[in-house]
């Protein structure tokens, strides 16, 4: 009986191969689509899925409230507190801290610069994580204070094919000898490096600092907890905790400070705290992502239950037939099942295609290495398969059903199905297409409104000029000894007339603030974190920053010696965070802060530091010593790049010669911040793309359906003396109507959905009037388009021919 | 063989009550061939699908071979159907997408009946109608008569005990026609008691008796 089915399924298809290849179009592109995302979904939430322990292992980020200030949060706290954990709590089995250090690693000839890379670590990481040794173990490294682990690629890039253990890498002043190979760390951790070193050594290069400080909080750190350990309850003990080792001091600068435990699972996408490792943090947008996926199938599957019942009807004769036949109600069903799981089965195996062939060039696009978006193990697929083919059936039971129950007199009789299936199941059908167009509304809305954020984001006046700006980087901290060369190479670089300015700093726009300190009124214990931004007397001029109040850094001590009075500016916003209402009113004000006795010059107004996803964090400019800056910034006005830069390059070089030559475009720079906003953005227009091709589809084969059916209609109303506009809009206001009712329904949707996504950004565009129009436009266009063809058509015909065979 | 008691049929326009049949007592003995007559609109059809068991009456006794038909639920009724009635339409209605063969094997397989036996039915069925040769083509491939003869075969292949025929020839030409009739005539003399509906006086004439429609009711 089977095979007779499926004979009968396969010629309809065949016979229908419009409708079939819409139909089945329409579903392998939304398999596709919908793979794709779940594919790159799984794999942002399988990061650090890798540790076998990873239930039990735990980061210490905290959060700093002054009274009456904003809190400010931290992914990393103090060295201090790992042993201390450890100590009081026996539910912490193991601790770990990683300090992110950089500058540059030498062997032999080589200099590498390792930024961000580089750290040091507790051996105990060794036990929490589970970063797979290639060569030696666990046991054998970190013996030594100066021993090293790297990893195989770094292993490569020094050694090339040579054995690694026993190498000594030189950094800092020091040698270290690698005593450990680790694997590559896999694409999906959070944690990335290149070179361990031990933090044994560390502690001995800060003199214990590196292990005792209550104030230094620059190291990320783990917790493994014991198996039986309860993690809420050992969180339940963490104010205590900071109230026995910092309660004098919080009572003394009038602040709170609270340490809390982060589960590894939430780092990589749930991480709300700032100074986060790169590539980690909030992604809440995924979930947005998520949602178009569900949307996309969704789709897809009306689709599906659309045209099959549209179509249904036209084959009303052969139910009744086959019920004259003899076929009873279920057989009905199973036949038309069989046909759809047919139907089904073809489309998803093409969607797999699809999804194959398309995945390089999205993993590309994601910049995704394919090995990790390709999911391999068959339990994904067997689920995949079994929610595709549950979801194929539902979606075929209704059209199953409406066919089966036919009444054979009538629909022998009548073509056109039995009476009272043209309007009431109308309905039903109708309603299913504003379901689509609401999703496909509250796709293309999401899709603009993240569109205008971005560009709101790299349009908006930043309040700093980042144009035509080319940044060296020096490395690291210099001795003393660099200083002549410095000097030398920024008179170099002015004397240049394609050169309009040189300015060097600690840091430069485009990225957080490196350092930061805490800083009290004089006459106030009241400790405001700031950033610290160190920068010579140029800077301000150079970047087109405005002094508010007060004056610029002229000739000001640099932060040297700590007797002496050191000149500052400040921020807009440090302002407010020391308590003044007016900038003017702190110039002036006598400031403690890192070792240094300051005095307020000058206010600075606020400009982005950062990506406006940020808000404006209170900054301290004060006066460096040459060998401190790490960035030169030179401000260009040429018409022959190239040469220019061969100048600046062949300069460093020759006076700089232990420092590899490194630089890049302020702007450029600035831009990759929005690197994974623009990826998302793309990722999100191509889905509501395919979304909206998708629904057109379903439109086109629907239109296409309904037209055929009224088709005597058109052509008594073109022989009574219709006009072809007439015609044309009798057919298409139908569908208009839909795509009014949809927009009611998607709009409000759209519109919590995209505040929601907007209020993750600090700076956001707010919700205009396009908001509510441009979808709806959009949407109506392309449908009007969609139908207008087929309408066109009807309208043009010959009346006489569709007449002539009733 | 059947018997039809007082049966009414009506659809309400407005509040009019309109008659399709009206008060119809009819029997129908094993081996006859009958023949029903009547202007467009008189019920004819109506009739034959309520005899059929394919549309319900309002009003009237139904009984079929010792059945109360009226008192069956939908679901024996259709038992009842498939076992014993065959249909033969004017528009023939073969499945488009079915060729000859599998049109004819089709209420084999709604009765669930074995692969094996399918085939041997069918190539017996072919074999009687001479159309072994076209058993492979479609429908759209055959003329209207020889669609009709595989109309035929297909209301044949589950030994009904009665052939309703809805105007068999009124698409064919008078040639074609007259074959459909004769084979009828074949078949009333092997033992099926056969119903038709037509409007030709003519073929009218190889029933044994003929019943006269007007608006709903048997003129006697």
């Amino acid at each position: 009986m089977f095979t007779n089915y499926f004979k009968t399924a396969w010629r309809n298809l065949w016979k229908n191969r419009t409708f079939s290849l819409i139909n089945i179009f329409g579903l392998s592109i939304g398999v596709a689509a919908f793979l794709m995302i779940i594919n790159y979904l799984r794999f942002e939430y399988s990061y650090d899925d890798a540790h076998l322990k990873k239930d039990r292992i735990f980061r210490v980020p905290m959060m700093l409230k002054e009274n009456g200030g904003k809190e400010q949060t931290f992914a990393f706290t103090y060295p201090a507190v790992a042993p201390s954990m450890i100590r009081d709590f026996p539910e912490v089995e193991e601790a770990a801290r990683f300090r992110r250090v950089g500058g540059i690693v030498t062997y032999g000839d080589q200099k590498i610069v390792e930024a961000g890379s580089l750290f040091y670590a507790d051996a105990s990481m060794f036990n929490i994580f589970s970063f797979r040794f290639a060569k030696g173990n666990s046991a054998s490294v970190f013996k030594e204070l100066n021993d090293a682990v790297i990893t195989e690629e770094t292993a490569k890039k020094y050694f090339g094919i040579a054995d690694p253990i026993g190498k000594a890498l030189h950094y800092n002043g020091e040698d270290y000898i690698v005593k450990g190979v680790l694997e590559n760390v896999p694409a999906n951790s959070h944690i990335r490096f290149n070179i361990l070193l031990n933090y044994e050594k560390y502690i001995q290069l800060t003199e214990g600092s590196a292990n005792t400080s209550w104030g230094w909080s620059d190291f990320y750190t783990y917790v493994l907890l014991r198996p039986d350990a309860d993690a809420n309850a050992l969180k339940a003990k963490l104010p205590a905790f900071a109230e026995r080792y910092m309660g004098d001091d919080m009572k003394k600068g009038n602040y709170e400070n609270s340490f809390f435990l982060q589960p590894l699972k939430d780092i990589h996408t749930r991480s709300r705290y700032d100074y986060e490792m790169a590539g980690n943090g909030d992604l809440g947008y995924l979930r947005y992502l998520g949602i178009a996926a569900l949307f996309i199938l969704f789709i897809a599957w009306i689709n599906y239950v659309n045209l099959s019942t549209a179509h249904s009807l036209d084959r009303s004769k052969e139910v009744g037939i086959r019920k004259v036949a003899g076929a009873g109600k279920f057989q009905l069903i199973r036949q038309f099942l069989t046909e759809s799981l047919l139907l089904n089965i073809i489309a998803i195996a093409i969607g797999i295609l699809i999804f194959r062939f398309t995945l390089s060039p999205f993993s590309n696009l994601v910049e995704k290495d394919i090995i990790y978006l390709n999911i391999t193990d068959w339990r994904f697929w067997l689920f995949m398969i079994i929610l595709f083919l549950l979801g194929s059936l539902l979606a075929a039971f209704y059209p199953a059903f409406v066919l089966s129950s036919f009444q054979p007199i009538y629909s022998i009789k009548n073509a056109k199905g039995s009476p009272g299936l043209a309007g009431g199941k109308n309905v039903f059908r109708k309603s299913l297409v504003v379901l689509q167009f609401t999703a496909a509304i509250v796709l293309i809305a999401g899709a603009i409104g993240f569109y205008e954020q971005l560009h709101y984001m790299q349009t908006r006046d930043l309040g700093v000029n980042i144009d035509q700006t080319l940044v060296l980087q020096q490395s690291g901290r210099q001795d003393s000894s660099i200083v002549p060369a410095f000097t030398s190479f920024i008179n170099e670089m002015e004397a240049n007339p394609a050169i309009q300015s040189v300015t060097a700093s600690t840091s430069v726009p485009g990225s957080e603030v490196g350092g930061s300190s805490n800083y009290s009124l004089r006459n106030s214990s009241v400790d405001r974190r700031c950033r610290n931004l160190g920068i010579d007397n140029k800077f301000i001029d150079a970047y087109g920053l405005t002094i508010v109040a007060g004056r610029n850094i002229t000739n000001d001590k640099p932060a040297v010696d700590t007797n002496v009075v050191l000149n500052i500016l400040v921020n807009e916003t440090a302002v407010k965070v020391f308590g003044f209402a007016e900038p003017a009113s702190i110039v002036g004000q006598e400031i403690d802060g890192s070792g240094f006795h300051c005095k307020v010059i000058g206010v600075v107004k606020d400009y982005h530091q950062e990506s406006l996803q940020y808000s404006f964090d209170p900054i301290v400019f004060y006066p460096e010593e040459e060998r401190n800056f790490g960035n030169i910034s030179l401000k260009l006005n040429t018409n022959d790049l190239p040469l220019l830069m061969d100048f600046i390059k062949n300069k460093w070089t020759t006076i700089f010669p232990a420092s590899p030559y490194r630089f890049f475009f302020l702007n450029e720079r600035f831009d990759a911040q929005y690197k994974n906003d623009k990826l998302f953005a793309t990722v999100l227009w191509l889905f509501t793309i395919i979304a909206l091709v998708i629904a057109c589809l379903g439109l086109f084969g629907l239109s296409l359906f309904t037209i055929s059916k009224r088709s005597k209609e058109i052509s008594i109303r073109k022989v009574l003396g219709a006009s072809l506009v007439q015609i044309t809009s009798l057919i298409t206001k139908d569908y208009l109507k839909l795509v009014i009712i949809a927009s009611f329904l998607a709009l409000p949707l759209a519109f919590i959905l995209v505040n929601n996504w907007l209020e993750d950004y600090a700076f956001h565009v707010s919700i205009g009037i396009w908001f509510f129009f441009l979808p709806v436009i959009i949407i109506m266009v392309i449908s009007l388009f969609t139908v207008l063809y087929q309408s066109l058509k009807a309208a043009l015909a010959n009346p006489v021919k569709n007449l002539r065979t009733e | 063989m059947l018997e039809l008691k007082g049966i009414f049929k009506w659809y309400h326009s407005g509040n009019n009550r309109t008659f399709l049949l009206k008060n119809i007592d009819l029997s129908v003995k094993v081996g006859e061939f009958i023949s029903v007559m009547g202007p467009s609109g008189s019920g004819k059809s109506t009739l034959l699908n309520v005899i059929g068991m394919l549309d319900t009456f309002d009003q009237g006794e139904y009984h079929f071979l010792n059945e109360s038909v009226h008192k069956l639920k939908e679901k024996q009724r259709s038992i009842l159907y498939k076992q014993y009635i065959g249909f033969v339409f004017q528009a023939y209605h073969l499945l488009d997408e079915l060729t000859v063969y599998e049109n004819i094997e089709t209420p084999l397989i709604y009765q669930d009946i074995k692969s094996s036996e399918r085939q041997a039915m069918v190539a017996d069925m072919l074999d009687r109608f001479r159309i072994v040769g076209k058993k492979d083509l479609f429908p759209a491939q055959l003329s209207g008569g020889q669609q009709q003869l595989v109309g035929v075969a297909r209301a044949l292949i589950a030994n009904p005990k009665l052939l309703l025929a809805d105007e068999p020839t009124g698409n064919l030409n008078s040639k074609q026609g007259e074959e459909i009739m004769e084979l009828f005539k074949e078949l009333n003399n092997d033992g099926v008691t056969i119903i038709q509906v037509t409007h030709s006086e003519k073929n009218a004439a190889y029933g044994s008796r003929i019943i006269n429609l007007l608006d709903g009711s048997i003129e006697h």
